[in-house]
This record gives C-alpha cells, structure tokens and sequence, in this order.
C-alpha cells in the first residue's frame, strides 16, 4: 500500500520523501525549506508532538516562525507544515481534517506545503476516508470533523489551453513526508 | 420533343436552384439583420463561424481531453477491474433512486445538515435566490463575494443580480475570473475558457494587472492571477458556490475543485453560501466517492482532482452555512418521462468534448447557458423553449455524447425530443416542410424522384449533378445525380439465387431466407450498390427476396422532430415488414437499423399495439456488417483474394455509437478479406453529414467533413469503406468537390469487388 500510495501521489504531482523516523523527518523538513528558497514558515498545531522539533530546527536553519493565526497571518509564510488525517493509496491523496482553520490555511496559503504523514495512516481507498467522514460526522459521537480535504498534488489548474499549471491559489508544490516508524501522535 | 423536354428540364433546374439561393440570400440578409444584436443564435452563429481561433482552440481541447480520459479510465480499469461501462451503470442506477424518492432523501439532508449547524433553504425561482443571499450580505455588512465555479450561479445569473445590489463580486476560478473580467460567458461546464487560448488571456490579464504579459509562459498568467486574487479571498466578507453533491447520510456538501479556491472561499470569509439544484442529492458518503471516480475522469481525465472537499455544517460557532435548493424547473422534469433522466447529469462536460459541432461553434453557440449536449437539453426546462431551438438544431445525431456520459443520459434521445418540441411550437421551416410532406407520400415520393431523374438529364455527369449555378456555402460538396433506374425496379420481384458455390456459400446464413430493406439514399442514388448488398448476401448461401412496396423507415421526419409524419412513415414500414416471412431483414443502411432497433420504442412508446408490432419487425432487421458477422460468421481468410489497394475505415457514427459496432468491420477488412486496413484518427468521428444538418448547416457541415477527408488523406490509402449511404453520399460529393481521386465504398461494394476478384483468381 505504501508503494501504491507513493506511485499515485507521484502522479497527481507531489513529492513523497521517506522518512526511517520522526528525527529523519524533521531534518527533511529542514532540507526541502532550504531546497525551495522560503524565508517565513507557518508549522501548524496538528503536528503534535513534530511541532515543537521542527519549529527549533527551521529556527536553527534560519526560518522565520510565523507566530499569529489569523488567515493573514498565514498568508505572510512561503511555506506550511502540516500533518494529515488520512493518506489514500488509491489516488494518493491526503486528508486534512478538522475545524481549526490553522492547519487548513497551512495547507492552502503558503506557496509550498509539507504533510508530514505515519506510514500507518493509509487506507486503500476512497470508500475507507468515506468510513472515516461517516465515524467523525457531527452528531455521530466521534470528532466531529466538519470539515475535510482530500489534496492531491499541489493547486493546479489546466484552463488555459488545458496546459498544466500549478499554484494558482494554493500551493505550487505539495511534499509528502512518509514516517515509517513510529506514529504522529495526534 | 427531346428538344422541348430539354428545355423543360432545363428550367426546372434552374427554377430549383434559384429557389435554394433565394433561401440563401434571405438567412443571409436575415443573419446581417441581427448582426447588431449579437446575443441572437443567428449572431452569435455567424460569429463563431467566422473564427477559426475557436475552432483550432476547441480541436486542441477535444483531443487533448480524449486521450487524457481514456487514459485514466483504462488505468482505473487495470486497477480495479472495473470498467466505464460497469461504473457508470452502477452510478446512473444510484442516481435513480435518489430521483425516485427525492423528497424523502431532501428531508434526510436537511435533517442532519440543520442539525450540523447549518440552514437549509427551498427556493423555487432564481430570483428567490438572489433576494435571499442580497438580504443576507444587507443584514451581515458583507460589501465583497468572492464565488467559487458554480453552473448553478451561471443558470439564475447570480453575479448581474448581486451587482445591481451593490455588492463587489469577485470570480476566483482562473476561468471563470477572465471570463468576468472580459465580460464574456463561460464556453463549457468544466473548462469556462475553453474558447480562448493563452495569447488572449493574456491580453485580459495584462490588462487587469497593468502590466504586459506575452502569454507564451502559461504559469506566469497564473501567477499574475494568484497575485490579483489572493486579496479578495482574505477580504470578502461572503464566499459562494455551488456543490457536487449533497449527501443525505451526513447533510454534507462536497465540493469538487483543481485550483483550490472552493476551500479558500469555504474557509475565509465568515458565511458561506452554497446555491445547489435538487439533482445534487447522493444518499451515502460511498455513493460521493463514487460520483468522484467518474466525474474527474470524465471532466478532466484526472483520476482526482487536488481538492474534494467535505463540508458538514459551519466549521467554527462564529461562522455561518447556508445552503440553498434550487427548483427552477427541475421538480417539473423530474416528472416528466422524456426528459427526467437529464437530473442524473454531473455536470462534467464530457459531452460536449466529442462533439463535433461544439468544436466547430463553441458552447456560446452549442448550448445556452449550459452547453454541449447536456445544455441542449436542460435548456427548455431551466430557461425557456424559445432559447433551445437554434442550438438543438446543431446536434448531428451522433451519439458520440452517449458514450461517454457517465451516468448513462439518452442524450441524443432527448435532443430529439427538444426538437420536436421546437417543431410544435415553431413549425419545421418551410424546405424541410415540403421536403417531408413529399417523403411522407410513398407513391408521391416515388413520383418525384423519377421526375426528378429525368429533370436532372443536362445536368447530371455520372454520378454528379454538374456545372450548377451552386451557392458558395453548399458548393464543397458536388450534389448526387438521381439515378435512371432506382433500386426497387432492379431487384423487386427477382427470385433467391442462394449461391451454392464459392467461398462464401457454406457460411452460416446458408438456407437463410433474407428480405433485403433498400433505403431511400441507396434505391434512388446508389441502386449498384444495393445490387452489390444481394450479391453479397446470396454468396453466404442466403437466399434474398426485395419486398414490393417498401418505403422509408421514417428517419427524416423523427430527426427533423415531426413525430406525426415519422410515426406514419414508421407505421408504413413496420406494416409491410410485418408481413415480409423472412428470417431476417437486412439493410445496408445502417441508419435505418438504429432506426428501427433503438427509435421505435420511444416512438411508439404511448402504443402497446404498435409497439409489440414494431418490436416483432425490429427483432428480425439486421444491419449488413453484423449480419456477416454475427450470422453468417465468416471465417478468417474466407475472402483473401489476392492483391489490393489499402483501405481506412470510417465508422458510421451511429454504428459505432448506437449499434456497437467497434470491431466487426476491422474484422472483417483486415481477416476475412487479408486487406491492408490502415487505421485513420477520429475513425468513430462523425463525417458532419447527420442527414439534413448538412442542409440546415453547411458551413458546420463543411469544417467537420474537411476533417474527415483530411484524416482519410493522411493514411495514404485511396479507399475509404464505410456502411452507411449518408457517409457515402456526403464523401464521394465533398471528396470530388474537392479535387480528392478518393473511392468512397459501402462495406458490400468492398465485399463485392473480392467475390469478383476471387471468381477472376480461380478463373
């Protein structure tokens, strides 16, 4: 699964980077900020317990945290740094979900997302995120997750001349970090 | 007295032509006429006709598109084992249901949004709608909306109304935004631009932006519109869209985009307005996954778009959700038979991306404000009869729009049935009046083209009627002669003559009884090749007897909308085959078998007397190619004669597109008769022919069968084969036209030619 998962998120246009553990993970993170030549970097709530080790090491690499929540707040970053709920091996999708619109905004204003993903949390298909959207619905006893994305690749639009182009109000570019072992405790 | 017959003759042409180009001359000044209101279809017509950017434009798209959803069709295929046909069968099924209890899956919708927090509203009428949102952005300050893509907000003409109230709206779909910047309408369902290329959205964007841009870079006119947009998303007070689907399990709205400006109007400003008609309602979140799988294929040959977005209620208590259902006309096609299928539509545009009119007009002009296919359609039911009688005009009949719709609509069916609603109300126009009250006479048809044969004498060269005074806009393709001795007089009355010996004769039809059904274009214009079609028949070992009396299966009148006259020239012709003792009813025509086979029963439907006669006479009708392969199940190498030139293939478009015909004639060119089979592109593309449409639009007409020829002339081979008269009729008149040595041959000609050749060999 997890090489379907690779191979379908390849296709709609992300960048999957492996990761052995959360340590390898954070110094990816590092990695593709200096890659991509970002200066402010919004890292998002949802990380849990990654937040706080990727915060110091973009600090180290000379990043500036963007501190504040407001949408303009997170507009100012060039890059956010997200977890996901879900990965879908089928479309190599990932699912951002839930009603802090912090780590929706990461993922939609920045010109550059990283989803920083557990190996664990792929499903097969789009009828497991409709299993998951069913258990957290409002009023269902879980979540409840009023709101959820399934991003797969980076904003794209194709309507000029049905030529590809990518970042028309999201991202240009979306990488996925895949974690192999151990969860991203949420 | 053959001088004075002659002259007679002679007159009569002329007094015929003179005819054709006073009609002419008149759509021509009437065209001119409205040339200051462009909004007309005659204006809007002309416009389109006189703009080869939009047609080079719309080709690149069509193509572009068809390769790329075919492509991701058939990997989900090898995938998952499940096919186009499987998965949008399953869909158009669950879409019924939901039709079926609609109000009962409303109220499980609104239940559980409410409950989610958000308010749902029924409104009838867009006007409805647009008092509701402009008292809602009155009483909540909102000054700036930014919309999301949504068809439904195009249909109530959302953003004119929310103007004159005052308010800022801003387009933020890259498409639909230089669409607003240029005033202009949105050409497609998926693709609003579709009729521009770069260099023109460039002029709009350097525009708006003040600053020049070439537009040979296409991601930097993104980049001025991410630029140009991205203040409005962080300052509108009010985001507006529409929604894919509404699911009833969970009072959800999903929504369906590539660029990612639905979640930022979604998630931004503080109230959320999603505008949505009924036919939205799926009941499960599995049945929206569903939905997506076939609608990104279908739209964009993506196997998912970057965003599908699942929204359940306001997401925070300081926000607001509110959804609202839109009737406008959808309650009363729901409850009409010829046309609530229609409610299943996804609004993916695939229809309108194998059409071949569309890529001449565009959807300004094929269509309303929904356009291809589908808009010919919903147009009655959402904004009047009266703005669907020009563009239904436009539809071909080709079906190719049934192939691909993903929840299975009768398309063409229904277009058919907008074109006889646009002939109860309007009238046919006064040639095709004529034309058919003539056809509708057998013995006065007959009459006619007899006249008609010896009239043509000075004129008529072979085949060809020549050295006309033809008007420019019909002088690419040279008119047929009438020929002296129709069919019927050539092959009624003779006896079976199965053929006992050669390489056929022990096939499976042998000792078949076959009754051979002539059709109208083959007896009166291509008598040989009907000879052609016993022969070939009689060397399966079948014997053929022609029945007397037989007529028209009444085509002409169903595709020119008047029911009454093809329900009596269908009565006429189910009668006298219901009498005809014969296995089976072949035709060469394969027009009159989709006819017969797939028209009779709706034609019939308010009949059960009728329908069952019908249905007794459609069993037995065959057309020629399948007859050969399906009965007489010629064997590989049965016809290899030796040598011969390569030919293509065109298929009929209703042959391959209505009867199924994909790999029969292949099989039969390239393994029954050892031929060298050199495949041409768009072989499945109609040749622009569609019986009158040529008539009624010869400019149309002309582009598509120039891109026929053209794809015919790049396979190098000088035989085109096909199995329909029309195509025939129209190739051979617009290949000579234009100079091209090309034989145009119907399937029993070619067959014919290699019975000969086989008789030469072994003599």
């Amino acid at each position: 699964m997890e090489q379907q998962f690779i191979e379908r998120a390849t296709e709609v246009g992300a960048v999957v980077h492996t990761a052995a553990d959360s340590a390898e993970a954070v110094a990816l993170v590092a990695r593709i900020y200096r890659s991509v030549a970002a200066r402010s970097v919004v890292v998002s709530p949802d990380l849990a317990h990654l937040k706080e080790p990727i915060s110091r090491t973009l600090i180290e690499v000379g990043a500036s945290l963007v501190e504040g929540s407001s949408p303009e707040d997170v507009a100012e970053a060039d890059l956010g740094v997200t977890g996901a709920a879900l990965a879908v091996a089928e479309t190599g999708s990932i699912l951002v979900a839930g009603n802090d619109p912090v780590p929706r905004l990461a993922t939609m204003l920045p010109l550059i997302h990283v989803a920083v993903v557990d190996v664990r949390s792929i499903v097969p298909s789009l009828e497991d995120v409709a299993g998951y959207l069913r258990r957290t619905a409002p009023g269902k006893g879980g979540g409840p997750v009023r709101y959820a994305s399934l991003v797969s690749g980076p904003s794209r639009t194709a309507d000029i001349e049905k030529t590809l182009s990518t970042g028309v109000h999201g991202p240009r570019e979306l990488h996925i970090i895949l974690i192999r072992s151990e969860s991203v405790e949420r | 007295m053959s001088l004075s017959f002659r002259r007679i003759a002679t007159l009569a042409v002329v007094g015929l032509l003179a005819a054709l180009g006073w009609r002419v001359a008149v759509r021509r000044k009437a065209a001119s006429h409205q040339g200051r209101a462009l909004t007309t279809f005659r204006g809007l017509y002309g416009q389109a006709l006189a703009n080869p950017q939009l047609r080079a434009n719309l080709a690149y798209y069509q193509k572009t598109w068809r390769r790329q959803r075919d492509a991701s069709l058939q990997a989900y295929q090898v995938r998952s084992g499940r096919d186009f046909e499987t998965l949008r069968h399953e869909l158009a099924g669950i879409k019924d249901a939901v039709l079926a209890d609609l109000p009962a899956y409303f109220r499980q919708f609104k239940d559980a949004a409410v409950r989610a927090g958000a308010v749902v509203v029924e409104v009838t009428s867009p006007e409805e709608v647009h008092r509701y949102i402009i008292d809602l952005a009155r009483r909540r300050g909102v000054s700036l909306v930014v919309k999301s893509k949504s068809m439904v907000s195009e249909e109530i003409h959302l953003n004119r109304a929310l103007e004159e109230s005052g308010l800022r709206v801003v387009e933020t779909d890259l498409g639909e935004y230089v669409v607003q910047l240029d005033h202009d309408r949105p050409s497609h369902m998926i693709s609003p631009i579709a009729h521009k290329n770069r260099y023109q959205v460039a002029e709009t964007l350097s525009r708006v932006s003040g600053s020049k841009v070439s537009g040979d870079d296409i991601s930097e006119l993104t980049g001025i519109a991410r630029r140009q947009l991205r203040p409005a998303f962080l300052e509108a007070q009010m985001g507006i869209s529409g929604a894919n689907v509404l699911i009833a399990e969970t009072g959800t709205a999903m929504l369906v985009t590539n660029e990612g400006n639905g979640r930022l109007i979604s998630s931004l400003p503080r109230i959320h307005v999603i505008v949505a008609g009924y036919e939205k309602l799926l009941p499960t979140l599995d049945d929206a996954m569903k939905q997506v799988r076939l609608l990104t294929r279908g739209g964009t040959g993506q196997h998912i778009t970057s965003y599908t977005t699942f929204i359940t209620g306001p997401d925070r208590p300081d926000r607001e959700l509110h959804i609202i259902l839109l009737d406008n006309g959808r309650w009363k096609m729901r409850a009409d038979p010829d046309f609530s299928e229609a409610l299943r539509c996804i609004r993916c545009g695939a229809c309108a991306n194998v059409c071949p009119p569309y890529q001449i007009v565009g959807g300004h002009v094929f269509g309303h404000v929904y356009a291809g296919a589908i808009g010919l359609v919903l147009t009655p039911a959402h904004h009047g009869l009266e703005n669907a009688v020009g563009p239904q005009s436009l539809c071909l009949s080709c079906n190719a729009c049934a192939t691909v719709c993903p929840v299975e609509i009768p398309l063409p069916r229904q277009i058919l049935d907008v074109r006889r609603d646009a002939v109860e109300s309007q009238g046919l126009p006064w040639y095709k009046g004529a034309a058919l009250e003539l056809w509708s006479h057998p013995r006065l048809f007959d009459l006619a083209t007899r006249v008609g044969a010896r009239l043509q004498v000075p004129a008529a060269e072979g085949h060809f009627l020549r050295h006309l005074p033809i008007p420019d806009q019909v002088s690419w393709r040279t008119p047929p002669a009438l020929a002296s001795r129709p069919a019927r007089d050539r092959l009624v009355g003779r006896r079976p003559a199965p053929a006992r010996h050669g390489p056929l004769a022990d096939s499976d039809a042998k000792g078949l009884r076959v009754a051979y059904f002539i059709q109208c274009v083959t007896d009166r214009f291509f008598p040989e090749m009907a000879e052609a079609t016993v022969r070939v028949i009689e060397a399966c070992g079948a014997g053929v007897i022609v029945p007397s009396g037989q007529h028209c299966c009444g085509l002409p009148a169903y595709d020119a909308g008047d029911r009454p006259r093809a329900l009596s020239m269908a009565k006429q012709t189910v009668r006298l085959l219901g009498r005809v003792e014969a296995d089976y009813i072949v035709t060469g025509a394969a027009s009159c078998v989709a006819m017969m086979v797939h028209d009779y029963p709706h034609l019939f439907r308010g009949d059960p007397e009728w329908l069952e006669r019908a249905r007794k006479v459609s069993d037995r009708v065959i057309d020629l190619t399948s007859f050969l392969d399906r009965v007489a199940r010629l064997p590989e190498g049965a016809l290899d004669s030796g040598p011969f030139a390569p030919v293509t293939y065109h298929h009929f478009c209703q042959s391959h597109n209505v009867l199924g015909l994909r790999t029969e004639p292949q099989r039969l060119i390239s393994r029954v008769m050892g031929l060298e089979l050199r495949e041409m592109e768009g072989a499945s593309t109609c040749c622009g022919f569609g019986g009158s449409f040529s008539i009624d639009h010869p400019r149309v007409s002309r582009h598509i069968v120039e891109q026929t020829l053209a794809n015919i002339a790049a396979t190098e081979a000088p035989v085109v084969v096909t199995d329909n008269p029309g195509c025939i009729l129209h190739l051979r008149g617009s290949a000579d036209a234009t100079g091209r040595p090309l034989r145009v041959l119907h399937v029993a000609e070619l067959v014919d030619e290699r019975l000969r050749q086989w008789g030469r060999t072994v003599a």
